[in-house]
């Protein structure tokens, strides 16, 4: 152990021999996780013995590891501290497709991308001709505005994953852009195929978005409050003719020509077939001596008169009606089993607390990315902290109500090192009965 | 005596160099967590690299037993001096020198392992000619090799290998002056002497919150053992309902660990109740 204290005098940079010879002495296979452990040490247990040395040989050879590249290999970027922005000095291509930004001809890169190419140790990143160090930037960058080592360690960690991960942006933002974009691809005047497609997807997205509107205005919905018994019908049951005023021709559409103004009913309207047949219509006749009782004996009869009529069929295969006229006979549960008035909640009315602002927007890893129309996310994002407070459960439903059936926001939960990821989603359960 | 560094970074504690990470492992049982990219094999989270991220209680403790020096937060880009731009360029150029000759050293041994192959090839050559001395055509074999060594090439420069620094080699001095990490309450205390506690007992521990808890205890090393505990601290005179414990049994039968439910007395003594569900039926 002598050695430790020795050794911890700087012996971070790599000399000259160490650099070249990085290729060859590459220790690439990993720890082993899990697996078959032993329940607690045992004092003069060999076998347990030279298992920890050798996972501990290992580990020291992995958390030795530098970053170290060919100089044609590594990209270059420069910080600039007032933009809070990398702009690139030296490009190596294969990155571009998922990081950076174009501005006025020039590449830049939001602080976590930078961050992460230097990680990964694809860039170096120079401030003032000097360059820095992965704890420098860990330093500088972590500590501009938007972002903390929590997002980071989120972010780092599903791109590692192979997943795109990119700020998030509201759809104004999205919208902004795409108006720019379009505007500048007028100017090229060259569509390709692929571009065609992201437009429609982006389509698609903004339809999403306008439902969403939709959906929050129509929620406080005005019932009339007409008052039917002072409102008089006519009774034409006992009549054989009926005759209608003339429709003034104003309200009616063109083509269509109101001559014949009687209808003769011979045996009076109440004959006329097609009333008494509509299906599940009907008038109930049987007696029960309790309400469980007559709904049953009623549900029967209307299921057997289901079955009897032409409409019989539509229950008879797998694919069914969403309504069952023998379950659904008042509005509300129409309205319930069509699912019309969804599972939201009423938001407190003195609710004052910001709305959780989300972070990332995550992309599968499809090959159809692109920067310039990024399309709709697979997900998105919230990074917090094991100790933040727990979301107030109005942001929650507006978080539900703002991407309703478009993209699942997960929280992603960051606790020193662990990081899990969990979705908060309003249910609406089944009803069995 | 070094003391380990930890660099400050908000309310987390980091350590950069290797030596210390695996001090701390080795010789303070202190496990931490890897949170970098490990540099040969970055895109997979199976195993991480530098830098270590410790654990609040980790820190807290590193501090009061005076183990660690706490260096100040680098939350802004220092302006380079110019002797300092003028020693990592003269650093940078000596570094490509060493590589260059290490390379043409290298070629040159390779070259050497040819001679054999050369020396046949010119002795076949020799046999037609029929009236060559071996002197002669040793001779002969020295100067082709001499043309060969001549037509090394140099390293060309942009096939160097550079190095982006994992530590900070600069900015290493003005230690922050801090006592202990920012205790926000009660409970937070309560983890900080928990955690002191078992350590001092002599057990390895990680964060818990894996399995619910504060910490997981492990008897030795993680690497090798099982956790048996899940620590789970309460502030005193907390108050837990009957169905918290249920909660709590379950979770302990399920991931087959012992659970430790631990609290502060008002004489700051470390307290500790296990959870045994009996399972009566």
């Amino acid at each position: 152990m002598e050695s430790a204290n020795c050794s911890r005098e700087n012996k971070s940079l790599l000399n000259a021999e160490e650099l070249s010879t990085y290729r060859i002495a590459a220790e690439k296979s990993l720890l082993q996780r899990g697996g078959v452990k032993d329940y607690c040490p045992v004092k003069g247990n060999l076998e347990q013995e030279s298992k920890i040395n050798e996972f501990r040989r290992k580990y020291i050879e992995l958390i030795k590891q530098e970053r170290v590249d060919k100089k044609d290999s590594l990209g270059r970027a420069e910080w600039l501290d007032d933009k809070k922005l990398a702009k690139q000095t030296k490009d190596v291509g294969k990155y571009l497709k998922y990081f950076g930004h174009n501005k006025d001809k020039e590449i830049y890169f939001l602080p976590e991308e930078i961050l992460f190419l230097v990680d990964i140790g694809a860039y170096e990143l120079y401030y003032k001709d000097m360059l820095l160090s992965l704890e420098e930037c860990f330093g500088i960058l972590l500590s501009t505005e938007k972002l903390s080592l929590q997002k980071y360690q989120v972010y780092a960690y599903l791109i590692r994953f192979g997943f795109i991960v990119r700020r998030y942006q509201s759809s104004d933002q999205v919208q902004a852009k795409r108006q720019s974009n379009s505007s500048k691809r007028d100017a090229n005047n060259d569509e390709s195929e692929t571009i065609k497609k992201k437009q429609r997807v982006d389509e698609m997205e903004n339809n999403d978005m306008c439902s969403e509107s939709v959906a929050s205005t129509s929620m406080n919905v005005k019932y009339c409050n007409w008052d039917y018994s002072k409102i008089d019908f006519p009774d034409f049951s006992k009549q054989s003719v009926i005759s209608l005023p003339e429709v003034d021709s104003k309200y009616l559409p063109g083509r269509i020509n109101m001559q014949k103004r009687e209808y003769c009913f011979p045996n009076g309207l109440n004959s006329a077939k097609y009333i008494t047949d509509v299906p599940g219509c009907k008038i109930i006749k049987n007696t029960a001596s309790n309400w469980k009782e007559f709904k049953e004996v009623n549900n029967c009869d209307i299921l057997e008169k289901l079955q009897a009529s032409g409409c019989g069929c539509l229950w008879r295969g797998e694919v069914q009606p969403l309504l069952n006229p023998a379950e659904t006979n008042t509005q509300a549960s129409i309205l319930k089993s069509i699912k019309a008035n969804g599972p939201s909640r009423s938001l407190d009315e003195n609710f004052t607390e910001n709305e959780l602002i989300l972070d990332y927007d995550v992309y599968s890893p499809d090959g159809n990315f692109r920067k310039s129309a990024p399309g709709r996310p697979d997900l998105r994002l919230i990074v917090v902290k094991q100790n933040d407070q727990v979301p107030h459960i109005n942001n929650i439903e507006l978080l539900n109500r703002k991407f309703k059936a478009n993209v699942p926001v997960y929280f992603a939960i960051v606790s020193s090192g662990d990081i899990s990821f969990v979705s908060l989603i309003t249910q609406s359960l089944p009803d069995l009965c | 005596m070094n003391k380990i560094k930890i660099r400050k970074l908000d309310e987390n504690y980091m350590v950069w160099n290797a030596s210390d990470i695996i001090e701390l492992r080795n010789k303070h049982r202190i496990v931490g967590s890897l949170i970098g990219c490990l540099p040969r094999i970055p895109r997979q989270n199976q195993q991480l690299g530098r830098p270590l991220l410790l654990l609040r209680e980790e820190a807290a403790l590193l501090i009061k037993r005076d183990i660690c020096q706490v260096l100040k937060e680098i939350s802004e880009p220092t302006n380079p001096d110019d002797k300092e731009i003028e020693e990592f360029k003269i650093k940078r150029d000596q570094l490509y020198h060493e590589q260059n000759i290490l390379a043409k050293e290298d070629r040159l041994k390779e070259l050497e392992k040819l001679r054999p192959r050369i020396y046949e090839g010119m002795k076949r050559k020799a046999k037609k000619d029929s009236n060559i001395s071996s002197e002669k055509l040793e001779e002969n074999v020295n100067e082709k090799m001499k043309n060969l060594e001549k037509r090394i090439d140099n390293l060309p420069e942009s096939a160097q290998m550079l190095q982006i620094p994992t530590a900070c080699t600069r900015l290493i001095e003005a230690p922050e002056e801090i006592n202990t990490v920012a205790i926000t309450d009660k409970l937070d205390e309560t983890k900080i002497r928990v955690f002191e506690d078992l350590h001092d007992r002599g057990y390895f521990l990680t964060n818990g919150s894996k399995f619910g808890g504060d910490f997981l205890v492990y008897p030795g090393d993680p690497c090798r053992y099982h956790s048996h505990y899940v620590v789970i601290c309460l502030e005193n005179h907390a108050k837990i309902s009957p169905q918290q414990f249920s909660t709590y049994s379950r979770l302990a039968t399920i991931v087959k660990k012992t659970i430790l439910l631990s609290y502060l007395k008002d004489d700051y003594t470390v307290h500790y109740i296990s959870l045994n569900w009996a399972g009566i039926s």
